[in-house]
């Protein structure tokens, strides 16, 4: 079609016809009356943005640099028959000068639901940050629970801070994920409230989990870092679970790096090229079965063994490679891998045991005889190999 | 030179990226979203302006645009750019037979960068979804002069549409990020018929001389090929990572052109393939690392199939790998005689997979294979299975149905040396894996002349209410026995030293038809363990433990005048000198 040829008003009829039908559109939180100049309650602005946008059938949302005060959590919830969210949330960054949502609703701040898996929603260059303690979850996208796969990115998440706007004021989680087909988060930030104690009360440890993912399906976090929390990287699901990869993410300040744990030893994971430093435990595998933990660092957050300390744990687990790793800091106190025969699993769907465990080239500060702890009888195949150990104090 | 003149010739050197931004919407271009007209001929005209000023940056609302005719521009610009508003959002529907950009940059130094985008098929055999055409260099300051990042290509109907080929390039640097892709998948092509469809697809992603790629975070699949990627002999660092290449026909092709040796390694990390004529085939390549990545098998493996296929290949490293289930047993990693210098460790070969997990064909040099977990090493039980192998009845009970499983099964045991006597009648005496590892070189196996220690994998199976007394199973006289004692079974050895240990794990002779045992005695950790899989483990550590270094036979379930004679069956048996 060759516009030039058909007349103007023809043209402008056409135009006017698409618009009034069904047609994404693109817009600036600005145009709705929001003015991120810190003073003024933007929560209105944003709402009226969002349910004209998902209204349209989708589009881009635009925050220009600013302060926005959100007082009450903006919603998204697609209707049963048209499920789908097509939708961009893009600022401008993520720093001071950045697009920043300032949270005082102790329900939390952002929150998409549709009832299918595959949704096309990226939020990217945007900061969170909680301007009271315990204000709910950052940003929650739920779907229904997880059905099939698909080669389909359900969100993009990138360049995004979630943070305390004061000491002492935190989210209760930065980001909460279920049931996406192939999420990928990269370069997103999350902390909780900022304290150096590392006591069971510290406010570092009042958000309880950075980063979550329930029902999951080959999702992807990729230079993530988390920290001042109580679990860094969640990934227990109570459905489906498969396909997971950490990789290039650090959690510190926190009592648990990682947990990975699904209800039926689903197939597939990996924790790669990551630097945790926890309190408690590194990193928990349960009911897990092949998952490669290749590459990383792990510390102790207590200095001289004030708490006891376990690097990783496997239990009711399968074919896990811990495999070139560095255990660096004390050796106070501290395990580094704990291999539980059943764990405390709820059910034993295929195997009720841990089996083919391999341990090969770590650099571990603690002897051999000691670098491993066995708990239970139904372990089967632990294999270490090549592993250089400390000597024993 | 004048002032003014100064001042225009100022303004001339303007940097590649000052060039225009131009809004793809009627006002600028006279595109119309989503009014199921074409938008073909606005997109010629807005890449066309842009390539004559030199570049520039197309933004696209969010809208559905409609491609009746593949766009094409040839000409000399330094960057160009095409920036969606998002996944979901700009769409970029292709309903024409030959695809949706041609790009024939006549610069070298040009830059492409596609992002924020869906490209998706609107009809079947849609020709090529972007072609794009560079003369080669090598950038030395930059870390892509093609950025295709964040483009979705979901099909439009799953069943029908799709391209014979998504993304072809060459001569470029490229950076291929968060791309997702398929052809045809689903149930409505795990039939025989459906299957021949799936490949119907040529490609999704190929680079013809391609200056250090790098593809991450993405997701390609059905197709007949997933990823093939030319290199020339130039200075190279060719990454892919965190990428899934699945039920595609053959899932990833690299191969170098040209004598020059690779500066930098082929690198493959955190990524997952499996597909159905090939998996991973590298060819010519003197110089790699395929770390942490994990290989299943597709449903529908044709014969032949391996996970990663390395023809005149050297100086690489496969570490911390890992080879999991299939419905067909399939060799995982393939080494063909031109080889050389290549390390296999860390990897964990996945029970119920392979028979014979690494085949190293003669000829090939210095292949290390060591340091590896096999779960295939053993037999599984009905209550174990993964329902993947069946079992017959036999004389002495359950046994594993031979006809179903890999011939390698039936390969000669690696015990040169080792005295095979007779056991009991009823007992089955399967032979062990033929494993060309045992942690040494592709090389013949070693004379058994006796070692500090020792690794021993093996299936038992023990009759129910077996008696009293004791019976040997398995037996390297004076040094180590495999025996079982009033329903428990027990591994005693006698180390350097003259120290005697009996290890033992109580009460295993009635739950399970084949037993998983291992027997793990490691100087290098002055560790011993005997394990029974699903009974528990005796494990523990002994200082300066070594075994007694004697070179003596091995026997099965010997006949002895003060025993009991063993008449359960023993299978799978493989034994490893440490």
């Amino acid at each position: 079609m060759n516009v030039n040829n058909q007349p103007v008003w023809l043209i402008m009829l056409c135009v006017g016809f698409c618009l009034s039908a069904q047609a994404m559109k693109d817009v600036s939180v600005q145009q709705y009356g929001a003015r991120g100049n810190e003073y003024r309650d933007d929560t209105a602005a944003f709402q009226k943005a969002l349910d004209e946008v998902i209204a349209a059938g989708g589009g881009r949302i635009y925050v220009p640099p600013g302060d926005y005060i959100i007082s009450k959590r903006l919603e998204v919830r697609t209707p049963s028959n048209k499920p789908e969210i097509k939708l961009a949330i893009v600022g401008e960054g993520t720093g001071t000068h950045g697009s920043r949502l300032m949270s005082t609703a102790p329900e939390g701040l952002l929150l998409f639901e549709s009832g299918r898996n595959g949704m096309d929603l990226t939020v990217r260059n945007l900061a969170l940050m909680a301007g009271r303690p315990d204000v709910g979850t950052a940003l929650t996208i739920h779907c229904k629970i997880l059905g099939g796969v698909r080669v389909e990115r359900g969100v993009l998440i990138e360049n995004v801070l979630i943070d305390s706007l004061y000491d002492g004021s935190y989210f209760s989680k930065g980001i909460s994920l279920v049931g996406q087909w192939r999420p990928l988060l990269r370069n997103v930030t999350v902390r909780g409230a900022k304290s150096d104690s590392i006591a069971d009360d510290s406010p570092a440890f009042k958000m309880q989990i950075g980063i979550q993912q329930d029902a999951f399906y080959a999702g992807r976090f990729a230079d993530c870092h988390v920290s001042n929390c109580h679990t860094a990287y969640s990934w227990i699901a109570e459905e489906n679970g498969e396909g997971f990869v950490l990789i290039d993410c650090t959690a510190d300040q926190c009592r648990i790096g990682a947990v990975i744990a699904t209800p039926e030893q689903e197939p597939g994971g990996a924790m790669a090229h990551c630097r945790i430093r926890a309190r408690d435990i590194g990193l928990r595998i349960d009911h897990k079965r092949l998952m490669a933990v290749t590459d990383n660092e792990f510390s102790p957050l207590s200095p001289e063994g004030e708490y006891a300390y376990y690097d990783v744990t496997v239990s009711n687990s399968w074919a896990i490679q811990i495999n070139r790793n560095r255990f660096l800091g004390s050796s106070a106190s501290r395990t580094h891998v704990r291999v539980d025969g059943r764990g405390d699993a709820r059910q034993y769907v295929i195997m009720p045991f841990t089996r083919y465990i391999q341990i090969n080239e770590n650099q571990m500060c603690l002897p051999s005889e000691k670098a491993v702890e066995y708990v239970g009888d139904d372990i089967f195949e632990v294999s270490l190999g090549s592993n250089v150990y400390g000597e024993e104090k | 030179m004048n002032r003014l003149k100064f001042l225009f010739l100022l303004l001339a050197a303007v940097p590649a990226f000052a060039l225009e931004t131009i809004r793809f919407d009627y006002g600028s271009c006279g595109a119309i979203p989503d009014d199921g007209q074409d938008d073909a001929v606005a997109l010629q005209k807005a890449l066309d302006s842009l390539v004559a000023q030199g570049g520039g940056t197309l933004e696209v609302p969010s809208g559905v645009y409609e491609m009746h005719a593949r766009i094409e521009v040839d000409g000399r610009f330094d960057f160009l750019r095409i920036e969606g508003a998002g996944q979901g959002l700009s769409r970029f529907v292709c309903i024409n037979d030959e695809g949706i950009l041609k790009i024939n940059a006549r610069s070298v130094d040009s830059v492409v960068e596609i992002v924020d985008l869906d490209l998706p098929p609107g009809k079947p055999n849609c020709g090529t979804c972007l072609e794009l055409i560079k003369p080669f260099n090598e950038p030395q300051d930059r870390e892509y002069n093609l950025l295709l990042s964040n483009l979705e290509l979901k099909p439009v109907d799953l069943n029908t549409c799709h391209y014979a080929r998504v993304f072809v390039a060459e001569g470029w640097m490229p950076l291929i990020d968060n791309i997702n892709s398929s052809g045809f998948y689903g149930p409505n092509f795990n039939t025989f018929e459906g299957k021949r469809r799936k490949y119907e697809a040529e490609s999704i992603v190929v680079l013809k001389k391609a200056y250090k790629p790098r593809i991450q975070y993405s997701n390609f699949w059905a197709a007949k090929y997933g990823i093939v990627i030319e290199l020339t002999d130039a200075h190279e660092k060719p990454t892919i990572a965190a990428t899934v290449s699945v039920e595609n026909a053959n899932g990833i092709q690299i191969t170098k052109q040209g004598a020059r040796p690779l500066s930098n390694p082929v690198w493959i990390d955190g990524c997952h393939w499996n597909n159905a004529f090939s998996g991973l085939v590298m060819k010519n390549i003197d110089s790699f690392r395929l770390v942490q990545n994990c290989l299943y098998g597709a449903w529908d493996i044709e014969d032949g199939y391996h996970d990663m296929h390395l023809i005149n290949c050297s100086g690489g490293e496969l570490v911390d790998n890992s080879f999991w289930f299939g419905v067909k047993s399939r060799s995982n990693i393939y080494i063909e005689k031109n080889c050389h210098d290549i390390s296999i460790r860390n990897t964990h070969f996945g029970r119920g997979i392979s028979r014979e997990p690494v085949i190293i064909e003669d000829g090939a040099r210095n292949i290390r294979v060591a340091d590896n977990l096999y779960g295939t090493v053993f037999a599984m039980d009905e209550g174990d299975t993964f329902g993947l192998w069946e079992f017959e009845e036999t004389q002495a009970g359950k046994a594993l149905d031979k006809d179903r499983l890999h011939p390698g099964r039936d390969n000669d045991l690696l015990l040169n040396g080792a005295e095979i006597v007779g056991g009991s009648e009823s007992m089955k005496l399967g032979k062990a894996l033929s494993f060309r590892d045992l942690s040494a070189e592709a090389c013949p196996a070693k004379e058994w002349s006796g070692a500090a220690g020792v690794r021993i994998h093996t299936c038992l199976k023990i009759p129910e209410g077996f008696g009293r007394g004791e019976s040997t199973i398995l037996e390297v006289t004076n040094i180590y026995r495999l025996y079982l004692d009033e329903g428990t079974l027990c591994f005693a050895f006698q180390d350097s030293r003259g120290r005697k240990t009996v290890l033992r794990v109580g009460n295993v002779t009635t739950r399970r038809n084949w037993l998983p045992v291992l027997v793990d005695i490691d100087p290098s950790l002055d560790r011993t363990v005997l394990e029974v899989s699903g009974f528990g483990g005796d494990r523990r550590f002994i200082e300066n433990l070594e075994l007694n270094r004697k070179e003596r036979p091995l026997r099965l379930a010997p006949e002895q005048k003060t025993r009991k004679k063993f008449t359960g069956a023993i299978d799978q048996l493989w034994i490893q000198n440490l």
